[in-house]
Formats: C-alpha cells, sequence, structure tokens
C-alpha cells in the first residue's frame, strides 16, 4: 500500500483529456501575460509621483524640483518618517524590529497568537495518531541507534550547542541587528530538529521534553500580552514600548537599550522555537506509525 | 526594464502556480503553494526599496538625503513591507504545518498522496 502510495509522483497529467491540458497552460500563460504588464506600471514606495508619498495636497501645483524638494522635507511619507523618528520612538536601532515589535504591535501580537492557533490546528487534526513518546530510559545510558554516518553524528553532536547559541545570539540583538525573536526562534527550533533527524525523536525528546515545549507554546503570548498590559500599567497605551516611565531602558543602541521589546524578543523566541520542533515532532511520530502498520 | 524584481516576483508566481494546476501530489502541491508565497515576499521587499526610485529625474540625490533619515543613517529600506513579509513568512509556516497535517491524515486514510486516486477513492 505503502509502495503504491509513492511510485506516483510525476508531475505528469496524463490522464486528463488534451483540451484540458492546454485549457490550464493557456489561463497560466494569460496569467503572466497580465502580471508582466501590470508589473511594467507598477510605482515604487516613495515615487514622487504617487500620491502617498508626497500627500494629496502636495501633489498638486508641485511640479518643480524645488516644490519636491519642500514637500519631501515636510516628509509625509511613511517610510521617511519611520526611518527617521523610527530610533528615537521605538528606542530600537533596527528599524525593521522597532516597526514590527512598536509601531504594527499588535500585528506582531496576533502573529504570535496565530502561531499558537496553527500549533493547536495540527495537534487536533493529528489528535488520533500517535502522540511522541519519549522512551523510559536512564541518561547515562542512551540506547541511540545509529541513523545516518558517525560522521554525522559526531559533527552534530559537536555543533548543536554553538547552532542553539547562535539563535539565542539572534533573539538578543534584535533591537540593535536584523534578527529578533521570531528569526532566532527558528534557529534554535532548528537545531531541535537536527537532533531529532539525527539522534532520533526519543534522544531529541530525552533533552527537550515535550512539557516545556507545551510551555513555551503559552509562554510567547502571554510575555506579549504582559509586557504589553505593563503599558497600561504605566500610564501609556497597551503594547507601548518606546517611552515608559519607570522603566530602566539602557544606552541607546545597546543590547538593553529597550528592555521590554527584549523581553517581548525572548517571549516570541521560546514561542517559535517551540511551535516549530512540536510541529515536526508531531509529523515525525506518525511518520513512524505509518511505517510501522498499514495504512487505513 | 526598470526594476527587474518585479518581473521575477510575477514569472516565480506564475511557476508556482503552474505547480499548483499541474501536480497531483498533494505535497508538491504545498510546496508550490511556498513558491507562490515566496514571489509575493519578493515583490513586497522589492517595493520597499527605497533606493529603486533614486534616480528617476524629479527625485535627485540631494533631495533623498535631504528627506530622509535621521543624520548618520542612511536610509535603505521601507520597514513596513519588511514587517508585512515577516507576518507573511509566519503564516504561511502556519499553512504549511496545517497542510501537512491534513495530508498525512488524507495518506493515513487513502495510502496515497494523489488527489485523483483520493478522490476516486472517496467517492
Amino acid at each position: 500500500m505503502r509502495t503504491q502510495g509513492l511510485d506516483n509522483l510525476e508531475a505528469s497529467d496524463a490522464t486528463a483529456p488534451a483540451w484540458e491540458r492546454s485549457a490550464k497552460w493557456g489561463a497560466i500563460v494569460a496569467f503572466l501575460a497580465l502580471m508582466l504588464v501590470i508589473m511594467s506600471r507598477m510605482s515604487f514606495v516613495g515615487d514622487p509621483m504617487i500620491p502617498s508619498t508626497v500627500g494629496y495636497s502636495d501633489r498638486t501645483g508641485a511640479r518643480s524640483p524645488d516644490e519636491f524638494r519642500e514637500a519631501l522635507i515636510e516628509a509625509r511619507s511613511a517610510a521617511q518618517r519611520f526611518n527617521r523618528d523610527g530610533p528615537r520612538d521605538t528606542h530600537s536601532l533596527n528599524v525593521v524590529g522597532g516597526m514590527i515589535l512598536d509601531y504594527r504591535s499588535y500585528d506582531t501580537l496576533i502573529e504570535c497568537v496565530v502561531l499558537f492557533t496553527a500549533l493547536t490546528a495540527v495537534l487536533s487534526v493529528l489528535c488520533g495518531m500517535a502522540p511522541p513518546t519519549r522512551q523510559r530510559t536512564r541518561r547515562k545510558k542512551p540506547p541511540r541507534p545509529l541513523i545516518f554516518s558517525p560522521v554525522v553524528d559526531e559533527i552534530v553532536q559537536k555543533m548543536a550547542p554553538f547552532i542553539f547559541m547562535f539563535g539565542v545570539y539572534v533573539v538578543f540583538h534584535g533591537e540593535i541587528s536584523p534578527g529578533g525573536g521570531f528569526q532566532g526562534g527558528v534557529i534554535m527550533g532548528a537545531t531541535l530538529i537536527m537532533l531529532a533527524l539525527v539522534f532520533g525523536l526519543e534522544a531529541a525528546l530525552d533533552r527537550f521534553k515535550l512539557k516545556w515545549l507545551m510551555v513555551g507554546n503559552a509562554l510567547g503570548p502571554a510575555v506579549f500580552i504582559g509586557i504589553g498590559l505593563l503599558g497600561i500599567a504605566l500610564g501609556k497605551s497597551f503594547l507601548t514600548h518606546g517611552d515608559l516611565p519607570g522603566v530602566p531602558h539602557g544606552e541607546f543602541g545597546t543590547l538593553l537599550g529597550s528592555v521590554t521589546m527584549l523581553g517581548v524578543n525572548i517571549g516570541i523566541g521560546i514561542a517559535v522555537a517551540s511551535v516549530v520542533a512540536h510541529i515536526f515532532f508531531r509529523f515525525i511520530s506518525c511518520e513512524c506509525r505509518l511505517d510501522e502498520g498499514e495504512p487505513g | 526594464m526598470d526594476h527587474a524584481e518585479f518581473y521575477v516576483a510575477a514569472l516565480l508566481f506564475c511557476i508556482g502556480l503552474w505547480g499548483l494546476i499541474f501536480n497531483r501530489n498533494l505535497l508538491k502541491k504545498v510546496i508550490a503553494l511556498n513558491i507562490v508565497e515566496t514571489s509575493i515576499y519578493l515583490l513586497y521587499i522589492s517595493i520597499g526599496d527605497l533606493r529603486l526610485g533614486a534616480d528617476s529625474g524629479l527625485w535627485a540625490a540631494s533631495h533623498f538625503s535631504a528627506a530622509v533619515g535621521p543624520e548618520g543613517f542612511e536610509p535603505m529600506i521601507n520597514p513596513i513591507p519588511t514587517g508585512l513579509v515577516l507576518t507573511a513568512i509566519v503564516v504561511s509556516v502556519c499553512i504549511t504545518a496545517f497542510a501537512l497535517s491534513l495530508i498525512i491524515r488524507l495518506y493515513e486514510k487513502y495510502g496515497t498522496f494523489d488527489i485523483d486516486k483520493i478522490r476516486e477513492l472517496s467517492r
């Protein structure tokens, strides 16, 4: 049953009639042509001729370079304003980090909740299947089967802590350099996935218990909302990170330049790492089960 | 060709669309969906590049540097599309995970990844 399911992996659509194939091709080519025409007329963000850059009132009559210059110095464009005022508003040297965690923090909060919801959906779809179980063995005597070559085994064992530390570094430096909770969290989750791939699911679950991963999933939105509520408690609006009275922000441009943003980054990093790893553990535990028995 | 990234994004979108339409394997359909999403990321990132308009005549370099940025910071990107792309990546990860779990259930029930066979078997 399994081999029968896997052998038909060709992209061919041989069974479909000829008119259907040509209709599909025609639709794709027509769509490509339409998109290319649209792209050739596309204007870039910051184009002086589009209203959102200069503003409706400034665009009318501004036809000479000098008038454009005045209008641009007025800087109504959101991009210009964020680039200029972003570091001061958000206490974050990385404008993109400040953007997603301060200006658009509702969006990022809901992203966190989306991750949580995705994990919930995956777990509920796969609820009838075997949960990833951990063998109850003593740590001193790991019954590790050798899946790949010994070279892979050794290198992964030696490199895994450093890769994990790199993920932690990316999380912690999210507000002063490119990076942040999502990116670093994915690196940390990839470390767990790598361990599970090389040493087997049991060995990975031996180091990172599934219970902790469940806690980590919930920790991201919880930390995010908690720090957001801190803004209300200190008399500002929900999810404020910039000028909170009483919060000891460090020197601008250092690791502690925005303490609240650092906390949010850590929360997001833990959540992303545990969600990614948890979803993968579920998938390979299903694969183990499909390998063992007849499907259906 | 002013900015080639737009055309590359359109091409990539249509490659992904081809994969979505012509593949019968559900796993390949998920990969094709990810290619489509990648084209959207490319489009967003490239329309957020503030240097794109720097040579358009009316927007001389002096205007550009006078209008944007604090002292000492060279503005390169518009942070808004970049933030949107981050959101889109997270959503795409979630969609991929959910689609893969549904495919696992389908494989468990029908023993195949072929959408046509699944359709026949489910009749």
